[in-house]
């Protein structure tokens, strides 16, 4: 992974709280190389969010980046002054969120919006910035996009608006894009369209995407690899196509047969008990332990390290391999 | 369930026994104008919006029928009136072949039949009075509707309920925060089937869960309907969900039903270009790299919607007429193009 | 709620469940953060316990007519020359022993005050609840009405009604009645706030999936606002009752300042004062500092605990 843009090792991020600090995150490592999409997938607090958060430096007290570090294009970012990092975000880091509007300044022009980032990373003239802010929008598939410059927020569908934003996300030309659960708010019809985007965006640009979704879909439509977090940890990561065919963690393999498909008749799902446990009430050893079909004694005492198998890592003592690995008839 | 098996028999109710569920020309027009005042001084005219045009369906006993669309299609603005929690602009809803709100309905039977309907809610987490505890919630219906009254005997009640919703018996002294989400929506449940309701209408039950907890859910509805013959309406805008639930299902576009047809059908064979294009935008895990066409255009303002079919300006077979007549559910199918067998 | 067979329906069990999570919440927790606030419970507490147990604690009883001596009168505090030991801060110009008249008017002051607060609080929260639950015509009124009141100050409002009531009564009838008349006075000023919120909350509550739950299956209305709606808005409404107390300290002492109070024969916070601004200027200072100093003390010390509570039970401040 020497070519990788972004890396971050051994992350830990902790909230204080009056009864000591909670362990949100707790030591998570990876690696995005240029042109490559990472998919982090996981169920609400698993922490995916949380470590978007961190690569663009927002983790806000009383939550903090415990140890570990952030590397982006070898230079250490998890540890730079407020002002430093602002500058790092917008130029070398865009961001997409679930909901444009957090996005966009509802009483701005969306030209103006773009043209005002576009300016504030590169020294160019205003009629520069303009024609780059008219070719973004083309980009980004907005049609009559000179004229589209002078509406407000509110005057775009919410596909529309999501573009708009991945437009100002792309404005100075990113090294990493961070995108959580873009498509989330979406109907299924327009999130094919922002996925078709994404896809062929990553292509064209080269920039490292690190993709937060919930929706195993979507990582398989956009991600070249992913990661599966469960509890503040990675517990598989690998190439997607790898990960979603035969995956090596109980939790994947369970996941992956609880999502109901369009193509096959099961008459039940397959369903892990329980759920994710809180972040005050995680239990020792494997996380994943209390609700594992798989479990043994060594998982409830030992917490058990990433490990490749194949092509893939997975973190489990008794992995899903070979012949066992067909959990989707 | 008999799906797998032949599931278009059990789609189609045989005529002999009539549906426990008929849902006719329903429909409600929404006044989003400005207050009277507000528009005596601008002179903008009264604005009206039809959120759901002639819904006709109707549901077998120990079916499960969904209504599967996008945001706008109106599918929960269909859900609350056929429960009777919104006032219907016009149409009817009868069950077990009585209205369940005509007047001319005794009260008596009106309340016995308020008591085979049931709904579970979107969001667990909104659906429980946080105040409350577990048993005071389940046992509200029991209570409301006078089946049980010596309070043993409710508490008895409410501790089987729980143990049928995968829950303990002893949850019933706890208050809702204390639960999970999946956990909450099993208590919904509990509640729902506490007055022991013939029809449930569900309202989008696991789209605030995460996947592996929607699993849970989803096979202990499955389950319940087994155990205790349930029919089900389904509300939902994940196809994939719908497929694995629905006996039959109705596709809503921007307020009226496009395609209505049994699931491995629609499925199989989607023949209405919207349900096409729906199936289609699903992401697929199997095939993923597929390039696929991605839809186009978006869902219109459901304020002014397209003249004729409401899909037409995003139909990559519209013709003329699609434009200026609405088209008829045909073998349920609404669309001209289909209807003259030229897709 | 009487047919619910529920054991913890009832609305003490309720208050007592509220008091057993604060106990082991954020609540207890902020409080102890702070020592403003500390210092004002002490003060509050101790001020209130005192002004309760006054039959027993004070000295002697400034009701009981009788025991007054002339000769007492205006005596400085005990430490003062020409003190007298008996009369710890003093007497007044009838002779009063001025602790004692400070225990019974604290006592009588706080009793206006909550009974005062009570009656906003039942006023506001009904009308609220219905208005929001409801609205329509009724909704309307109710809070244009609640605006027009907002135009007057609360002192305006209190005035109007009391001298409404002895217009009414007449100053003969109302003899003895001046408590109720101060009581509804100043309840009728503080409404408007209670009935405001609990609107608010209620529009948001009514809409909430657990209500149309409960519509659903036919529950009636009224039991649909005490039983649910009602537990849920009522969050807002403690911190508003513990400002609005020390408003109410306030504006009856003020009310009776200003003589349309209750009379000099029954001490309040308010009266006291008033006696004693007339002795200001001769020098006599204890007989106006004294009640000054405790109702001053007790109107912030309350306010402060009201501010604490608010910022304590505000999530987004958390």
């Amino acid at each position: 992974m020497t070519d990788s843009v972004l890396s971050v090792r051994d992350l830990v991020i902790e909230f204080a709280t009056r009864r000591g600090p909670l362990r949100a995150i707790d030591g998570i490592s990876f690696d995005i190389a240029k042109g490559e999409v990472l998919g982090v997938v996981g169920e609400s607090g698993a922490g995916k969010s949380l470590t978007g958060t961190a690569v663009i430096g927002l983790v806000e007290p009383p939550g903090r980046i415990a140890s570990g570090e952030i590397r982006l294009a070898g230079r250490r970012i998890d540890n730079l002054p407020r002002d430093e990092m602002r500058k790092v975000r917008g130029k070398q880091i865009g961001m997409i969120f679930q909901d444009p509007l957090t996005s966009l300044d509802p009483l701005m022009k969306i030209g103006d919006q773009l043209i005002e980032t576009i300016r504030t990373h590169a020294a160019m003239t205003w009629a520069q910035a303009r024609d780059r802010a008219v070719f973004l929008l083309e980009e980004v598939g907005i049609p009559a996009a000179a004229e589209r410059l002078m509406a407000h927020p509110h005057e775009f569908s919410g596909g529309m608006r999501q573009r708009v934003v991945i437009a100002l996300a792309l404005a100075a030309g990113p090294d990493v894009v961070v995108a959580d659960e873009p498509t989330t708010a979406l109907d299924v019809s327009v999130q094919a369209q922002i996925i078709a985007l994404l896809r062929r965006l990553t292509r064209d640009h080269g920039m490292a995407v690190m993709l937060i979704t919930h929706d195993m879909g979507v990582i398989a439509q956009i991600a070249d690899r992913v990661a599966v977090m469960y509890a503040g940890r990675i517990v598989e990561i690998g190439p997607v196509r790898e990960v979603i065919g035969r995956p090596h963690h109980p939790y994947t393999a369970g996941l992956m047969g609880s999502i109901p498909s369009l193509r096959s008749d099961h008459a039940r799902l397959r369903q892990i008990p329980g759920s994710m446990p809180r972040l005050d009430a995680i239990p020792q050893g494997c996380a994943f332990n209390p609700r594992c079909d798989r479990v043994l004694d060594r998982c409830r005492v030992e917490r058990p390290q990433l490990a490749s198998f194949d092509r893939t890592a997975a973190a489990c003592f008794d992995p899903i391999l070979g012949h066992d690995a067909e959990v989707r008839a | 369930m008999s799906e797998g098996e032949t599931p278009i028999a059990a789609a189609v109710p045989p005529a002999e026994v009539p549906p426990l569920v008929r849902v006719s020309d329903l429909r409600k027009v929404f006044d989003v104008s400005a207050s009277a005042l507000e528009r005596m001084m601008s002179g903008a005219p009264r604005r009206l919006v039809t959120a759901v045009d002639h819904v006709t369906f109707e549901i077998g006993r120990g079916e499960t029928f969904a209504l599967v669309g996008e945001s706008g299609s109106g599918k929960s603005t269909v859900a609350r009136m056929v429960v009777g929690l919104l006032e219907r602009s016009a149409g009817r809803v009868t069950i077990d072949g009585t209205a369940v709100d005509d007047p001319a309905t005794p009260r008596a039977e009106r309340q016995a039949l308020r008591r085979k309907i049931q709904m579970i809610f979107q969001d667990p987490y909104a659906s429980l009075n946080p105040r409350w505890t577990v048993g005071r919630i389940v046992a509200e219906p029991v209570v409301t509707f006078g089946v049980l009254t010596d309070s043993r005997a409710i508490e008895r009640r409410v501790g089987e309920l729980l143990a049928l919703v995968g829950l303990a018996p002893a949850d019933r002294v706890k208050y809702p925060h204390q639960f999970s989400g999946g956990q909450r929506q099993r208590i919904a449940i509990a509640r729902a089937l506490s007055a022991e309701p013939a029809f449930i209408v569900c309202d989008e039950p696991t789209s605030a869960l995460d996947v592996s907890v929607q699993a849970q859910i989803l096979n202990l509805m499955a389950d319940l309907q087994d155990r205790l013959g349930l029919t089900y309406l389904f509300i939902s805008h994940n196809l994939a969900v719908v497929r694995h639930m629905a006996d039959r299902i109705g596709v809503l576009y921007l307020g009226r039903l496009v395609e209505v047809r049994p699931a491995r059908a629609l499925f199989d064979d989607p023949r209405h270009p919207y349900t096409r294009m729906l199936i289609e935008a699903v992401p697929d895990l199997e095939a993923p790299s597929v390039v696929r066409d991605p839809a186009r255009g978006e869902i219109p303002n459901p304020i002014d919607p397209p003249t004729g079919c409401h899909f037409h300006p995003r139909c990559p077979h519209v013709v003329e007429r699609c434009r200026r007549e609405v088209p008829a559910l045909l073998d349920g199918v609404a669309c001209h193009r289909v209807a003259d067998g030229s897709i | 709620m009487a047919e619910t067979p529920d054991p913890d329906a009832g609305f003490a069990a309720a208050i007592l469940r509220r008091f057993a999570a604060i106990a082991e919440s954020h609540l207890l927790y902020s409080f102890t953060r702070s020592w403003v606030v500390m210092i004002a419970a002490v003060f509050a507490v101790t001020i209130i316990a005192a002004a309760l147990a006054a039959q027993w604690i004070a000295p002697t009883n400034p009701l009981d007519l009788a025991s007054l001596d002339l000769m007492d009168s205006r005596l400085p505090p005990a430490w003062m020359e020409g003190g007298d030991p008996r009369f710890l801060i003093g007497t007044d110009d009838q002779g009063r022993d001025l602790l004692s008249a400070l225990l019974y008017g604290a006592q009588m002051s706080i009793g206006i005050s909550l009974a005062a607060v009570g009656v906003a609080i039942l006023l506001g929260v009904t009308l609220g609840l219905i208005s929001g639950y409801f609205g329509g015509l009724f909704d309307t009124l109710i809070m244009r009405a609640a605006d027009v009141q907002l135009t007057f100050p609360a002192i305006l409002t209190a005035l109007l009604v009391n001298g409404a009531a002895r217009a009414l009564l007449g100053d003969q009838r109302l003899q003895g009645g001046e408590f109720w008349v101060l009581v509804v006075s100043i309840g009728l000023a503080f409404w408007v706030q209670y009935a405001r919120t609990v609107r608010a909350s209620t529009l948001q509550e009514r809409h909430r999936d657990y209500v149309q739950a409960a519509r659903l299956i036919g529950v009636p209305s009224w039991k649909i606002l005490t039983g649910h709606v009602l537990p849920n808005v009522l969050g807002p409404v403690t911190v508003i009752a513990t400002i609005n107390l020390a408003l109410a300290i306030i504006t009856e002492a003020t009310l009776s300042f200003l003589g349309v109070g209750l009379p000099p024969s029954h001490p309040s916070l308010g009266t006291l004062v008033r006696v004693g601004n007339d002795f200001l200027m001769s020098g006599e200072w204890w007989i106006v500092f004294f009640p000054g100093v405790v109702l001053a003390g007790l109107a912030l010390a309350v306010n402060i605990l009201g501010d604490w509570l608010r910022e304590a039970l505000n999530p987004k401040l958390r």
